[in-house]
């Protein structure tokens, strides 16, 4: 993991007393709330429905074991015991005072965490694979890229005042768990035919009311001009992204208005402005970063170890654990654990500081003290010996957290919503919370196989629903909430964007809706094919047809 | 048809420094129960409570003070809208958070008037 | 309108001159973009010129005025409208410009260190502000990460 040196350790101190003093001003009525407002933003502080809320970074969705108990020990002082982890690799704080956040941003700086640009008009947060590093089907680890423009975009002297939000995603494997066709930019790691790796750039995806896929741009960038590349587009959407008009300020919209190839011109053209692009990045602190991301020492283990294979045959719950819930590492005798925050009925994304202290106890014992925070609003430990998954497995089921569901239908995706968001037109929560029960019985998600069920309560598709494979858009009409249902939506390697597959229901149908489309696939669909699959190869005729005929 | 004349608004805004949804109450202080706070039914009397709440705003007390719709039913006043009904209860999700929980709890609503 | 260069208030020397009005026969003169490009007369005008340069026009098309010019304006009309960052950046960083960057409009304390950074060294501001709360928001942070535009803000690792 990335370590901060005494230099980063004095920014985010000199950046935390910044704000002190900000919130100072404002208490004192020296800064209005349309002056303090941008101010607050770019430190991840909301005025929510309830409450403040404070978004916390977790850069490319790495943290460490004591990270974690230090969100534990936030969650407790400051919250109401629990925080939310967000499509964003986020954590949101649902209760702080504005009087406490300077205190909470102090005692994240301690454990080399922050909230610089967790929103405002800026570059956001950088995310990324949360199995990277450890994935079998990874190029290259893109987590020290992912950690560079985290530096290069904090406080950008010139980019923190953007027409709109922008929102970067790395990767550096093959399935593409980032998203990266839904962000500004997507980079992916590729090699070239010379053997070298670089950067494939896509510009312009996004989700919101007007959903797009991202266009690549330039398919081969070499990594040490990658900030300059960063560097040239977001110049040329600076100055040229709309201003006039909030929901077409996106980049999204700047490349379709412009068209591909003359906004391709124009980067390149930019870029070639750039003097020197290599020296943004030096060797030598290029070589410090990556070396905090080489691999751990780990043990040198045999591909299979001989008491998993016993204990998966003795234990019906581990083996269905371990079938749905654990995935391939790139080294030997050594698995990734996804740890669900979906229980059945729970609130996705959700979780108490025991269950956050848990996991950081879990992290120590059995995987060198590291953590990963999925888009998925999930949790990853990274690096567990499989002799020692069964003792973890143990360890989960006592704290609550061995829900065996990734990629199920019940690992739902659900945005906070009307239940705490004052841009949500309608709630998510509880609609992911009957959908999880109603689909709870563990044979019957097994033979549903994968399929991601995503919920947003507003066109702001913070839940991602343009991407679900079926999505869910809760709206408000006439002062009641109503649900929109869109199928066909994916991320991955071959992404699309869902289409509406006719009027909304209300909240008490939408769940018997969502269920009829299940049943209508299991129906149709032919030996070993996924929902995705079923609904690429017949269309949204057979689904439409069995949720309205019972109108 | 509702007339003109026959509305029922009262006065939200958040709580600067606490954040938590505050309602204009009588003679002027902020309250966080929905059911101590004025209700206009005339255009000039929530003319009056949005002045009120700019001059709030102003003096750095309450953060984006509006108007909302409000319905009585029973002599009890309650928010119109479903967002505006969640902001005086907590999320809905969560009944052990929020308003709806410290209202359970005798003593909070007689505690400290939040100005 | 008062203006602060390097955390004090300076004297604005400068006469802005607001379309076609005629010009002075010297001194320091601002006047529009679209006069620097087809006004004749700038070629025999004995005195300093500066431009004002609204935000949507490239700074690029700068290029062939940089050694005329001894002073360029941008203009910041909202907190949020951050266009000009990128305009000054090019003027001062790809097209050398050594002459006075001003910022117009009304640029706020807490935007000083990004724009000075930026390449700009003066701030036309409205109404008089306490200069320690510009010099508080400019030396609040101290470290930087983006090497290439350390000019006069911070300092960078390594």
């Amino acid at each position: 993991m990335y370590r901060y040196d005494e230099f980063d350790h004095q920014f985010v101190r000199e950046r935390t007393e910044q704000f002190r003093d900000q919130v100072r001003r404002r208490l004192s009525g020296e800064l209005n709330e349309d002056e303090f407002r941008p101010l607050r933003l770019m430190n991840g502080v909301y005025l929510q429905l309830h409450a403040y809320m404070l978004r916390v970074a977790i850069p490319y969705g790495t943290l460490s074991s004591r990270q974690m108990r230090r969100l534990a020990d936030l969650a407790e002082r400051y919250d109401k015991g629990y925080g939310h982890f967000t499509t964003r690799q986020n954590i949101q704080f649902n209760w702080p005072k504005l009087d406490d956040v300077p205190d909470m941003l102090a005692a994240l700086a301690e454990v080399e965490m922050h909230a610089i640009q967790t929103s405002g008009n800026c570059i956001r947060n950088v995310t990324a694979d949360h199995w990277a590093g450890v994935a079998a089907d990874e190029i290259e680890d893109p987590r020290p890229w992912a950690e560079l423009i985290r530096q290069w975009s904090t406080l950008h002297p010139e980019f923190s005042y953007l027409p709109r939000k922008f929102k970067i995603a790395v990767t550096g494997a093959e399935a593409d768990r980032a998203a990266v066709a839904f962000h500004d930019i997507g980079l992916r790691l590729k090699r070239n035919a010379a053997g070298e790796t670089g950067f494939e750039v896509l510009v312009g995806g996004g989700m919101g009311r007007t959903p797009m896929l991202a266009k690549t741009i330039n398919a081969f960038v070499p990594k040490d001009r990658i900030l300059a590349y960063l560097e040239a587009v977001m110049r040329v959407y600076n100055l040229s992204g709309r201003r006039d008009n909030k929901y077409k300020a996106r980049i999204k919209i700047l490349l379709h208005e412009e068209g591909d190839a003359a906004f391709r011109r124009r980067v390149e053209a930019e870029f070639q402005r750039i003097e020197n692009p290599t020296h943004l990045v030096p060797d030598k602190e290029l070589e410090r970063i990556l070396a905090y991301f080489a691999s751990p020492a780990y043990e040198a283990l045999p591909e299979r170890d001989p008491q998993l294979a016993h204990n998966l045959e003795a234990n019906a719950a581990f083996r269905r654990w371990h079938e749905i819930n654990v995935a391939a590492h790139k080294q030997p005798g050594y698995a990734i654990v996804n740890i669900s925050l979906k229980p059945v009925g729970g609130i996705p994304g959700d979780a108490t500081a025991a269950e956050m202290r848990a996991v950081a106890d879990l992290a120590d014992a059995f995987s060198l003290g590291e953590i990963r925070v999925s888009h998925a609003q999930n949790l990853v430990l990274p690096h567990v010996r499989k002799r020692d998954l069964v003792a973890l497995w143990h360890g989960l089921v006592k704290a609550g957290l061995a829900t065996a569901n990734v990629g199920l239908v019940t690992d739902i995706i659900a945005c906070p919503g009307l239940d705490y968001c004052t841009l949500a037109t309608a709630r998510s929560i509880p609609i992911a919370q009957a959908l999880s029960r109603r689909f709870a019985e563990a044979e019957r998600q097994s033979a549903i196989g994968g399929l991601k069920i995503k919920i947003s309560g507003c066109i702001n598709a913070c839940g991602h629903h343009h991407a679900g494979h079926i999505g869910i858009l809760g709206l408000d009409k006439a002062g009641k909430e109503y649900y929109q249902v869109t199928l066909g939506g994916s991320e991955g390697e071959h992404p699309s964007i869902g289409q509406i597959i006719g009027p909304g229901f209300s909240e008490t149908e939408v769940v018997d809706a969502i269920e009829r489309i299940v049943n209508t696939y299991l129906g149709l669909r032919e030996s070993g094919e996924s929902f995705l699959e079923a609904y690429r190869r017949v269309g949204a005729a057979p689904f439409k047809e069995t949720v309205y005929a019972a109108h | 048809m509702v007339q003109a004349k026959d509305i029922r608004q009262v006065l939200t805004a958040n709580h600067l420094k606490g954040g938590h949804v505050v309602f204009l109450g009588e003679g002027g202080s902020w309250t966080a129960w929905i059911d101590e706070a004025v209700v206009a039914r005339t255009r000039e009397r929530a003319a009056e409570l949005e002045s009120k709440g700019t001059e709030q705003t102003t003096l750095n007390i309450v953060v984006g003070a509006y108007l909302v719709d409000v319905v009585e039913d029973d002599g009890k006043i309650r928010a119109a809208h479903i967002r505006e009904h969640l902001r005086t209860l907590g999320p809905s999700v969560r009944p052990d958070l929020g308003k709806q929980a410290d209202s359970q709890q005798p003593d909070v609503r007689q505690g400290p008037a939040f100005i | 309108m008062p203006l602060i260069r390097n955390g004090a208030y300076v004297e604005d020397g400068w006469t802005r001159i607001e379309g076609e009005a005629p010009l002075p026969d010297g001194g320091d003169v601002l006047i529009d973009w679209s006069r620097l490009k087809e006004d004749a007369s700038l070629r025999v005008f004995d005195g300093r010129l500066g431009v004002h340069l609204p935000n949507t026009v490239d700074a690029n098309e700068l290029a062939p005025f940089v050694n005329r010019l001894a002073l360029v304006a941008f203009e910041f009309p909202s907190f949020t409208d951050g266009r000009a960052f990128s305009q000054a950046r090019v003027l001062r960083h790809q097209l050398g410009f050594p002459g006075e960057i001003r910022a117009t409009g009304n640029p706020k304390a807490d935007q000083g260190a990004y724009l000075i950074r930026c390449g700009i060294d003066t701030f036309e501001i409205r109404g008089m502000q306490p200069l320690e709360t510009w010099r508080a928001a400019i030396g609040s942070v101290t470290r930087v990460y983006q090497r290439t535009y350390a000019e006069g803000a911070g300092t960078t690792r390594s």
